[in-house]
């Protein structure tokens, strides 16, 4: 975030520019243009896969990226501003989870929690990694700081955003632990529609129907901001003139990929490399520029 | 040529659209499977399993009227002796009138033999894994054969559809405490969990019904003992979940009366359990308020201040007589039904590796002490003093 | 995509011409324009002078009483043109009168129902206001009711419009603009502002884009709403159409534009979001608890009538698991004896309901009862019968029928019949996971439109907390010191309402 207030309106591909030199600074770009493919695709399959598994099990994976991604498609043509706005129905979701968690509460358990850090703090250590899945999204603030109105408010509210998720994502992991117990929790791959299954409403019988619509809605935010981002970043890189063409170019490549490893094993390595790629590209590179830049009492002034 | 890419792409999106249909599940083609028994093979270690699923007719209505008065409704069954549930139910299909599915699935019946030898979650884990079914099926261990019962039961002329009149008998009498209410997902979660075990309802087929026994106590997976309804009732009660039972009890001496107990109706159960450990074994002490309502009796005269105590105290003590026998067999079952397993695994963590964990409290449960000290409180008594 | 072909129509040189001195010069030139115009009077009549004049008007259009009274004595007795009192415009004893130099604007004049006077050796001509024409009287509109309200709408005539808006706003701060919009129509459009309220970048860009419209039939309220829509492909109306005063009214007191046009009674509010159309002036008449209950009432209504049928074909087709217990076997039942997949069936009943609907429109009023009866009741209950379509079916339709007419803008009801269906093959297609994915398709178009530069979906994306009390509920009035911010006004306090005596 340092970096970003320095370099004024510059996203971080255009840092790397001024910062390394233009042709050391291609080749970084693309890099990050890839890490921000790999995380899209990583995201987008598991959205394909909880729905497959839940719904579609015969039907083949590309019919269901294109028919995904085809809301996400409009939306990030339409920019960035449409997609803030659209996420609004975070204020929605978020209360449903709350809400799926108040439900099961009759089945909650502390004794599965108990005892804490009875293994020692070691193998607490050996979890972080896998936990650093929680702070993907963080690096998307390295691609967005041209779009920034109001950098001064910058640092409070992007630290407020990753308490918060780190909060929920605390809150489900304790209830999913609470009410699975310790051994079945690993053994679901998705533990929050598991905890949906479990509901028994009084008319309704079951609900997970809903709770799924929901969690369908979720990610398809997700997709949209790295659908977004990886148009804008490779128009940076590529200079494209028209808009509809090279995110179609996008969109199909990254169905393509996603049809061709569809493969639950694959999700999960993808998911702990996922942590690792985004702290790569939102906390380590920013990092080293900001101590080049430094160095070399380089500013950037001005928008690009 | 712009024309000509966009009608090309449209239509190929029409089609790929259409093949969203594959997945397609219309309602009234399938056969819902309703119930699911479970029975030993004598075969090779196979299962036979049972599944029954109501027949809706084209005609229009499930059921015909026979002429006397009482409706028929069609049930369609089948067996199958498999080593596999989908197995079993892909067999069926060979030969069923509609597409069965087991994603309505009330109840799962064990036949009380296999639920002695056979590992129950085995059964269950296809419930789990396959989405679309429901993990919200009842559990039940039918005291005889589970496949006699739906059999037979398809066959009631007086009582509804079989799944549908266990599901709701089984619904009641969980809400008035006389059998527990445990269904796949939570009985997965039990069963894996070190140090707690589940229970679940026990029933029995009598000649043209089927009756509620009480409970069947599972270890390791396994069925080991049972508990009849006033048990289960208590039980409840020790857990400090109030269900409004209705408990019977033995009156205090001198009363003439023919009915030789009186009746209360629970109205608020405190509990409280607490584990010590003492000389390196865990002491377990129950401490139980109860207040009731006296519902049956006879003419005499309770408003006098000892006589009441008097009743309170052979309530009391019948209660507390009735729980030590419960626990007496819970040991006996090996079947940790409150969790001490669990509470000493997560409080007193270095005794639960001393003990050598899992397997070692299976050994020592059966030998730890339970103190039962409950307090009965007789608050009100209906219209007559 | 298509391409706007508009012909540039080139200005004629006649455009130009003055009026001559000489009378019959001028008439020639009329004649030949206004030739084949049966409707075409003139009157010839000789001043006290000597002097040829013309009287021009259109039979129909104009008062004869008043011109016989004021006009034709007048010009009688005259005697000299060339006197002082003439020249200082001291003659007629006509309220409204002006003088035109140019022959082409004498004819507008004439069609508009102006009488035009002209006097040999004068090189201008006088055009008279002193129309007659028969109108409406003031009735309220039958699609727009009320309960408690006043009952009067607005009529035809943009002037009687302004005239109504003007007696309930008086304050010289409304601002009147008139502009005349297209080719051959040439309609008058008002557009109606609070100076100090509106904004005037708003102001600035409605004017513009009605100046750039070139089309040949301004008739409706709804072609020119298309004509200056951000986004004319969109299915969601971008300016609110009402024929309710106290609507407009209300409206320009928040700091909106109306616009009014002649010969039409609709009346057109800009900018607009999108739950301004689930407001009705009722429910500010009542306490601001019915007034959150009717809200919220509609709100319900519309997420039924565009999800309702799309949840059954879903649960139906692909996720039977989720139906309730108690209804599995006779929804079984009912649904056995239907040859049909529930797609099709829904299908069949909704266009059915749609064709009733639309028939029901041109119906007299004599028939209207009649088939609706026969329509609902007797179709529905038959079909089921016949086995066609099963029972539950013909409820859900029902409902939704119900609950689409519970939104109070007409153009909305529109939008939530088209969206039913598109939800439905969405359904069928995909099962809840299409339901969602249109919803999230719809919500992002609904996020990215703009009316005259403010977000649709306003206030809650972009979320302002403060706006929130009018749209789900209705707040308290005591609540409503602050005008809401989609039409960016420039004074932003309104007054408190009492509260009591609590200051």
């Amino acid at each position: 975030m340092t970096l970003g207030k320095r370099f004024n309106n510059q996203s971080i591909l255009d840092i790397s520019t001024s910062v390394c030199g233009k042709y050391i600074a291609f080749i970084v770009n693309i890099i990050l243009l890839l890490g921000l493919i790999f995380l899209a695709i990583g995201n987008f399959e598991m959205f394909l896969a909880g729905v497959g598994i839940w719904f579609f099990r015969s039907t083949p994976t590309w019919i269901l990226a294109v028919y995904l991604i085809i809301p996400s498609f409009y939306l990030a043509l339409k920019g960035l501003k449409n997609i803030c706005r659209f996420n609004f129905l975070l204020y929605i979701i978020i209360p449903l989870i709350l809400f799926l968690i108040i439900l099961n509460l009759r089945d909650f358990r502390i004794t599965s929690l108990l005892p804490i850090a009875e293994d020692g703090f070691l193998s607490i250590f050996k979890a972080v990694p896998s936990s650093l899945f929680a702070f993907v999204g963080f690096e998307t603030l390295a691609f967005i700081n041209p779009y920034i109105k109001n950098p001064g408010e910058m640092t409070r509210r992007a630290s407020l955003s990753l308490m918060i998720t780190t909060l929920l994502f605390t809150l489900i992991m304790l209830a999913s632990i609470g009410i699975f117990g310790e051994a079945l929790v690993f053994k679901r791959f998705n533990s929050l529609l598991g905890l949906a299954r479990l509901i028994r409403l009084p008319v309704l019988e079951r609900i997970d129907l809903y709770f799924i619509a929901a969690w369908i809605i979720g990610m398809n935010l997700v997709i949209n901001t790295y659908l977004f981002l990886i148009y804008d970043s490779a128009q940076k890189i590529f200079q494209f003139k028209s808009k509809l063409i090279p995110m179609a170019v996008i969109a199909v490549l990254i169905i393509i990929v996603v049809s061709l490893t569809d493969d639950n094993i694959l999700i999960l390595t993808l998911t702990n490399i996922s942590g690792f790629v985004s702290i790569f590209i939102g906390f380590l590179i920013p990092l080293i520029f900001l101590v080049i830049a430094v160095i070399r009492g380089k500013k950037g002034g001005g928008s690009v | 040529m712009k024309r000509h890419i966009f009608s090309v792409v449209s239509v190929f999106i029409v089609i790929a659209m259409l093949s969203g249909c594959q997945d397609q599940n219309t309602f009234e083609d399938i056969g819902f499977a309703l119930s699911i028994g479970f029975d030993l093979s004598s075969n090779d270690g196979k299962t036979v399993y049972t599944m029954v699923f109501p027949n809706i007719s084209d005609s229009g209505g499930s059921y015909s009227d026979k002429g006397d008065g009482s409706a028929d409704y069609k049930v369609d069954i089948f067996s199958e002796e498999t080593y596999l549930v989908r197995e079993a139910r892909d067999l069926g299909r060979l030969s069923s009138t509609k597409h069965v599915e087991g994603g309505k699935i009330q109840n799962v019946l064990f036949s009380s033999d296999l639920a002695q030898e056979r590992k129950l979650s085995e059964y269950l884990e296809i419930f789990e894994r396959d989405t679309r079914s429901t993990v919200q099926s009842t559990v039940i261990v039918v005291d005889g054969s589970a496949r006699e019962l739906l059999e037979k039961g398809s066959q009631f002329t007086e009582k509804p559809r079989i799944s549908l009149y266990l599901a709701d008998l089984l619904e009641r009498n969980f809400k008035s405490g006389y059998c527990p209410d445990t269904n796949i997902v939570r009985y997965d979660i039990l069963n894996v969990r070190p140090g707690i075990s589940p229970i679940v309802p026990l029933i029995r087929l009598e000649n043209d019904k089927i009756r509620v026994l009480g409970s069947a106590l599972i270890d390791r997976d396994k069925m080991t003992g049972r508990l009849d309804t006033r048990e289960t009732a208590c039980l409840f009660l020790a857990m400090g979940k109030n269900k409004g039972s209705e408990i019977t009890f033995a009156l205090p001496e001198g009363v003439e009366t023919q009915k030789k107990e009186g009746i209360i109706f629970t109205r608020k159960v405190k509990s409280k359990q607490s584990i010590r450990l003492e000389n390196n074994t865990p002491v377990v002490s129950f401490d139980i308020r109860l207040s009731a309502t006296l519902d049956e009796y006879t003419w005499g005269d309770i408003t006098q201040q000892e006589f009441e105590s008097r009743m309170e105290q052979s309530l009391s003590s019948s209660i507390t007589a009735t729980l030590n026998e419960v626990f007496k067999k819970l040991q006996e079952a090996d079947c940790d039904v409150f969790g001490f397993g669990d509470k000493i695994h997560a409080y007193h963590n270095s005794y639960w590796k001393s003990i050598g964990g899992l397997e070692g409290w299976k050994t020592i449960y059966p030998t730890v002490k339970i103190n039962v000290n409950l307090k009965a409180d007789l608050i009100r008594y209906g219209e007559i003093k | 995509m298509l391409r706007n072909r508009r012909p540039k129509v080139a200005e004629s040189p006649e455009d130009n011409i003055e009026i001559d001195v000489s009378l019959v010069k001028n008439m020639e030139r009329l004649q030949e324009q206004l030739r084949d115009c049966g409707d075409l009077a003139v009157t010839r009549i000789k001043t006290a002078g000597g002097r040829d004049v013309n009287v021009l008007f259109i039979d129909g259009l104009v008062d004869y009483d008043l011109i016989q009274r004021d006009v034709l004595p007048t010009l009688l007795k005259l005697k000299n043109i060339d006197s002082e009192a003439f020249k200082d415009n001291r003659v007629f004893p006509v309220i409204r009168y002006e003088r035109i130099l140019i022959l082409e604007e004498a004819v507008d004049k004439i069609f508009r129902g102006s009488t035009v006077v002209l006097i040999d050796g004068l090189d201008y001509a006088f055009s008279f206001e002193l129309q007659r024409i028969e109108a409406r009287p003031i009735e309220e509109p039958t699609t727009e009711r009320i309960l408690k309200g006043h009952h009067d709408g607005f009529v035809e005539s943009a002037s009687r419009n302004i005239a109504i808006v003007r007696s309930k706003i008086s304050s010289s701060k409304l601002k009147v603009k008139k502009l005349t919009i297209g080719k051959r129509s040439r309609s008058v459009v008002a557009i109606l502002y609070m100076e100090d309220i509106a904004n005037p970048e708003i102001i600035g860009r409605v004017e513009e884009r009605l100046n750039k419209i070139e089309f040949d039939n301004i008739g409706a309220a709804g072609t020119i709403e298309q004509l200056i829509s951000d986004n004319p492909f969109s299915i969601f109306p971008q300016h609110q159409a009402t024929e309710r005063p106290d609507k407009a009214i209300a409206n320009l007191l928040e700091g909106r534009i109306v616009l009014l046009i002649d010969s039409t009674p609709v009346s057109l509010i800009l900018p607009v979001d999108y739950f301004q159309f689930y407001q009705t002036p009722d429910d500010y008449n009542v306490n601001f608890y019915f007034g959150s209950f009717l809200r919220l009432l509609r709100f319900i209504g519309s997420a039924i009538a565009v999800v309702l049928p799309a949840l059954y074909i879903a649960i139906l087709t692909f996720h039977y698991q989720t139906i309730p217990l108690d209804l599995l076997v006779p929804l079984a039942e009912s649904r056995s004896r239907v040859p049909f997949p529930p797609i099709i069936e829904a299908l069949i009943m909704e266009v059915s309901f749609e064709l009733l609907r639309e028939a029901s429109i041109r119906l007299p009023s004599t028939l209207g009862p009649t088939i609706g009866i026969v329509g609902g009741l007797v179709l529905g209950q038959t079909a089921v019968q016949a086995g066609i379509v099963s029972n539950i079916m013909v409820v859900i339709v029902g409902i939704t029928a119900i609950a689409t007419f519970v939104v109070p803008q007409y153009d909305m009801g529109l939008i939530l019949r088209v969206s039913r269906f598109i939800y439905m093959i969405n359904a069928a297609l995909f099962g809840v996971v299409g339901v969602a994915i249109y919803f999230l398709l719809s919500m992002a178009h609904l996020v990215s439109l703009e009316s005259y530069g403010q977000p649709y979906l306003q206030p809650i994306a972009p979320f302002k907390a403060k706006d929130l009390k009018d749209i789900f509920i209705r707040g308290p009035l005591t609540s409503y010191s602050l005008r809401p911010d989609i039409a960016r006004p420039k004074d932003k306090t309104r007054g408190r309402g009492y509260t009591g005596d609590k200051q």
